[in-house]
């Protein structure tokens, strides 16, 4: 299956450095159609406000931090299926079994490379 | 118990109390809140504002490089490229700031550690209030960046998620 690269993809950070080069990857890999969020709550808000093919987020925010964003997205009917990846650097495997448990797609240590970054994008949606 | 048993006693407990007092007065707690401390959190602060700037000044170069027009001489281009590299370098002067900076606040840890090392072994382990409460909930999860050995590698991940 191959994606659209036209897709609205929402990308979740309280560091806007993350923010921007997450943005700046995407922008390579040929995404351009990216919203920037800078806490879950605000991110809940836009997800209910926009269809989007993908949620990015990372998963230490206050006061929202991402594992509640990705609960309140599994728990709302029309989000339920939403492709999201956790990009984060809790690295010890009772966060990512929390994280697989609450219906994370894909998991991505920080740092990571854009390497990395479009292998798990390809894992959840597809080649492209 | 006699007379000359309860004075060395009473005696014993003015020592310990002096002790203490002094032990407690060595560590500066007025200039440790109101001066070192203070001062530590100051410098984290600019360390993370430091590296942000460091980090987007750093990102506008490669950004700049990786749009640069398409139509320039190779003269200019070299000209061009050289210059954001000199701005590269220029950012990655942070790692000496910030070095400095987290210099002094190890040094004030040091120190603080030190005074609490001294006034717990006067006070003995017993005299301590119960231990702080353990996180609860998500809180456990929430430990920020691995130390180098813990935690585990994208490899392993990739390996529950297969």
């Amino acid at each position: 299956m191959s994606i659209s690269k036209d897709m609205a993809i929402l990308i979740v950070d309280d560091y806007k450095t993350m923010l921007r080069i997450v943005r700046s990857l995407l922008q390579q890999l040929g995404f351009t159609n990216v919203d920037e969020a800078t806490d879950g709550k605000s991110a809940f808000d836009m997800i209910a406000a926009r269809p989007y093919g993908l949620v990015i987020s990372d998963w230490n925010m206050q006061p929202v931090t991402g594992l509640d964003l990705l609960k309140q997205v599994r728990a709302n009917a029309p989000t339920a299926n939403l492709p999201f990846i956790m990009v984060t650097a809790e690295a010890r495997t009772e966060n990512v079994v929390a994280a697989r448990q609450a219906g994370v797609n894909n998991y991505i240590i920080k740092p990571f490379t854009q390497q990395v970054l479009k292998q798990k994008i390809a894992a959840v949606l597809g080649d492209f | 118990m006699s007379i000359s048993d309860e004075a060395a006693e009473r005696r014993a407990l003015l020592h310990y109390v002096l002790a203490a007092q002094k032990a407690i007065a060595d560590l500066r707690p007025a200039q440790m809140r109101l001066e070192k401390l203070p001062t530590a959190m100051s410098q984290i602060g600019l360390i993370v504002e430091t590296t942000e700037s460091a980090a987007n000044q750093i990102m506008q170069a490669v950004d700049e490089i990786m749009n640069a027009r398409v139509d320039l001489s190779p003269a200019a281009y070299r000209s061009f490229v050289e210059e954001k590299c000199l701005a590269v370098l220029e950012a990655c002067s942070f790692q000496d700031i910030t070095g400095q900076r987290i210099t002094k606040v190890v040094e004030t840890l040091l120190t603080l550690e030190d005074k609490l090392a001294a006034l717990s072994s006067l006070l003995g382990e017993e005299a301590e209030a119960a231990p702080e409460p353990a996180p609860e909930g998500e809180a456990v999860l929430l430990n920020g960046p691995a130390m180098p050995g813990e935690g585990v590698d994208q490899d392993e991940i990739d390996k529950l998620f297969a």
